[in-house]
């Protein structure tokens, strides 16, 4: 049988334990494994960029990173659940475009975007190329436009409310254009309709279409972005091509929930910055569409604001629903 | 072409000996995930993805590859042990596989499905090899007035599928084209039938609907009688085919194949659909249909052979475009890309020995499987053998960690023992739940691709009889409806074969 004292003892232990644990933390996170929030399935950009930098961090860290997948539709899910978590930096949330525009696509949320979370770094960003069926005529943005002006012309995408989805509506928004969406529930499907005459044009990202533009399969028109992309130097910007503000990017970034603190941030940060840094991490990234840019918690958070608010200002003027 | 040349490079490639080290533990990996319900390959690729990085690029997709089709064997086991389908293609296999093991035949069913998908996989193989690009060409020439008429076809099928009242099956697809509906509208963006519940905002997941009716419905069936003893107790028979058995199986796996591998090649439904068409055929033409529901080895041999044909040939897209069938295939382009190599046409030419590496590294894997699960039969049969109460808490208990891991929800648990509890009413009113589950898989691509459709005409119908496929497909359906409402002429004209 168990003493009295002995337990007394033993329950003080644990305490002090419990708190030497505690400082010990503060001073040096991360003191146990980290979890990711992914909000979509194995295999999507998400998850890939998370499962290329999860190893190297792991290593960068000294802990081990965990992935948990929450995949829906609109990401809504895994960043409810982040946005309940202890803020202490051990869950944290892969955030992509969805995260960003859905205050301004979704009736409701269970969170409130900017209020709930706290940046900790916009990892990378990637362009969305505009790629037609090389048996359309046109050869540049200006005549695919007065195209879609004389004929009814179709465009895939990978989902409602998705930045491939958006580039198209900015598109017929600034280009004063009607050109049909037609939705699938990735990317890829969307690219294989396109390569079977289908659809007209498909807003996709540069990794999957590059190897099929440089068959001959489809014709690149034109990319998101203030400058061309390094891995399709001969593929003009839509600006160049005389249409602005029709640049959607696709970004992901990391949160973390409201009240983490700023110097546990800063530590994955620097970490993430670091891996993702590293020449080999970088040009593997870059050819996947990732372009990395890894800026500070402060930096983020004054983005993820303005995100936010542009897609609420587009959603005044079109209906980003349908 | 000098696909000899091809071939040489190819198993030179694969029967290094890491690289054979590596297949054999990706099909072992593969069979165990396959054999246990729920857990699917799915998760266990992404799992294991991080730990490829540090192999040559052709070993990581070989191991990847290895668990699979791995996991495609393993599924069929248990829907012939246990009747749970851990995957849309065994559910077939449970019409007939399990009412065989319930028959004492399971060492048979066994012996048939993996002798069926080892032909099968040597067939793609070959296939694969020889016609990899024409095969893509056709693949492509699916547009979604293609595949809506497709699905058509695939749901009059189902009609065939079920033993019992054709208004019986009806139902069911209604039921499951309605549950099909459940989450988020890939046309406009809406929600339906999602009552609020974020959960269902993605839909209904296949295993858990296909756990919940196939699997805890009929736990709770037996229960009930109070089978507190092995599932099959009187005889287990041989565990070997009988030479009848073995005649009678041989047509139905070649034209499994057949179907299996080109189906596959089309993305998202193919896979899916070549099991349950096997299974429409061999019904259809066989002399006594009235068979099938009740322990046919045909209905066992067909589609397995077409579902593992279809998981090979569904790497056609992958390799030859660098576009994803499937989510699994996804991860396998970033598996390939995480080695710097983009899939796309290039890789033919500038990687030979990684595609030909991997291509024979596919068939070496199926006579792997072939070996290991052979010797196995006895065991898995012995598993029968095992008192009910200590058989039913596991597969409870493992369905239950299957259905969770999927997307690490508990709803989907509780989701599951709701289902369970209808597949155990619909056992009670004599109602077949195979239909629901291909409306339920099928439904739902079907109203995307029309609507799909629809947007790319303007709203003009005229599309779907203007396209040749389509309208061969519309066509083709027609008359399976003409031969399903016409119970009185199938009856004749089995009468005939009968006879002959």
């Amino acid at each position: 049988m168990i003493g009295k004292r002995q337990l007394l003892a033993s329950a003080a232990g644990l305490l002090l334990a419990a708190a030497v644990a505690g400082t010990a933390a503060a001073q040096t996170f991360p003191a146990g494994p980290i979890k990711i929030i992914v909000p979509r399935a194995p295999g999507g950009g998400s998850d890939n960029i998370t499962r290329m930098l999860a190893p190297a961090l792991e290593k960068k860290l000294g802990t081990p990173i965990i992935i948990e997948n929450r995949p829906d539709a609109t990401a809504v899910l895994g960043a409810e659940l982040v946005a309940k978590s202890k803020p202490d930096g051990y869950t944290l949330y892969l955030s992509d475009n969805s995260f960003y525009q859905n205050p301004a696509v979704l009736d409701s949320l269970p969170y409130d975007t900017v209020k709930d979370f706290t940046a900790v770094t916009m990892l990378a960003q990637g362009p969305v190329l505009l790629i037609v069926h090389p048996s359309v005529p046109a050869k540049t943005l200006g005549e695919l436009i007065q195209l879609a002006k004389k004929s009814k012309l179709t465009f895939a995408h990978g989902g409602i409310g998705a930045s491939t989805h958006l580039v198209g509506i900015m598109l017929n928004l600034k280009a004063g254009i009607e050109v049909t969406h037609v939705p699938f529930k990735s990317s890829g499907p969307a690219l294989n309709a396109l390569l079977g005459n289908h659809v007209t044009m498909q807003f996709g990202g540069i990794n999957s279409s590059k190897p099929l533009v440089e068959q001959g399969k489809v014709r690149a028109i034109a990319v998101t972005g203030d400058r061309r992309d390094p891995s399709m130097p001969e593929v003009p910007t839509f600006q160049e091509s005389g249409v602005t503000g029709a640049d959607v990017m696709s970004v992901w970034g990391l949160h973390a929930p409201a009240g983490t603190p700023i110097a546990v941030r800063r530590t994955i940060r620097d970490a993430v910055e670091a891996v993702m840094r590293d020449p080999e991490m970088t040009a593997k990234l870059a050819e996947r569409g990732y372009h990395v840019l890894a800026n500070t918690p402060e930096e983020h958070q004054a983005q993820t604001a303005a995100i936010v608010t542009q897609w609420l200002e587009v959603g005044r003027k079109v209906n980003l629903k349908e | 072409m000098d696909i000899f040349g091809n071939l040489a490079i190819g198993f030179g490639e694969a029967l290094s000996l890491t690289n054979l080290a590596f297949c054999l533990i990706g099909v072992l990996v593969g069979t165990l995930v396959g054999v246990l319900p729920g857990l699917g390959p799915l998760a266990t690729v992404a799992m294991l993805l991080p730990i490829t990085f540090t192999m040559a690029p052709v070993t990581a997709l070989i191991m990847l590859a290895g668990i699979y089709y791995g996991a495609q064997y393993g599924g069929s086991t248990t829907a012939i042990l246990v009747n749970l389908p851990g995957e849309a293609s065994s559910v077939v296999t449970c019409l007939d596989g399990h009412q065989m093991a319930r028959r004492g035949r399971a060492g048979a069913a066994l012996a048939v499905a993996a002798v069926g998908s080892f032909v099968a996989g040597t067939f793609a193989t070959v296939l694969i090899v020889a016609v990899a690009e024409p095969m893509t060409e056709l693949a492509l020439r699916f547009g979604p007035a293609e595949y809506f008429s497709l699905m058509l076809f695939g749901l009059i099928g189902a009609v065939v599928l079920a033993s019992g009242s054709v208004v019986n099956a009806l139902a069911m697809i209604v039921v499951g084209l309605l549950l099909g509906m459940v989450g988020i509208d890939v046309n406009s963006g809406a929600q339906r039938y999602t009552f609020g519940i974020p959960n269902l905002a993605e839909g209904i997941s296949f295993v858990t609907i296909a756990l919940g009716l196939f699997g805890i419905g009929e736990i709770i069936h037996n229960l009930e009688r109070g089978t507190d003893r092995s599932l099959v107790t009187s005889r287990l028979g041989s565990l070997w085919p009988t030479r009848d058995e073995m005649r009678r199986s041989a047509r139905p796996i070649l034209r499994g194949t057949a179907i299996g591998s080109v189906l596959g090649v089309l993305p998202g439904g193919g896979a899916v659909l070549s099991a349950f068409a096997a299974y429409t055929v061999e019904k259809k033409i066989a002399a006594d249909p009235s068979r099938f529901g009740q322990g046919a080895i045909e209905g066992v041999a067909g589609p397995e052979a077409a579902n593992n044909a279809g998981a090979q040939t569904s790497f056609i897209p992958m390799l030859t475009l660098g576009i994803p069938s499937n989510a699994l295939m996804a991860l396998m382009i970033g598996a390939l890309v995480m080695h710097g190599i983009q899939p796309g046409p290039q890789v033919l030419v500038s990687q030979p020995a990684l595609f030909w590496g991997l291509i024979a590294s596919m068939w070496i894997g199926n006579l792997m499987l072939l070996v290991i699960n052979l010797p196995l039969i006895g065991m898995w049969v012995a598993l029968l053998r095992v008192p009910y109460r200590l058989l039913y808490t596991a597969i409870l208990v493992f369905s239950a960690i299957g259905v969770y891991s999927i997307n690490n929800s508990v709803f989907d648990v509780f989701l599951t023992a709701g289902f369970g509890l209808l597949g155990y009413f619909f056992i009670k009113v004599g109602a077949e739940p195979a239909p629901l589950l291909l409306g339920f898989v099928l439904g739902p691509m079907m109203e995307e691709n029309l609507r799909r459709a629809m947007r790319i005409s303007g709203g003009d119908p005229m599309m779907l009889v203007e396209r040749p496929i389509s309208l061969g497909l519309l066509v083709a359906s027609a008359v399976l409806l003409v031969l399903v409402l016409l119970p009185k002429l199938r009856r004749v004209r089995s009468e005939a074969f009968r006879e002959a």
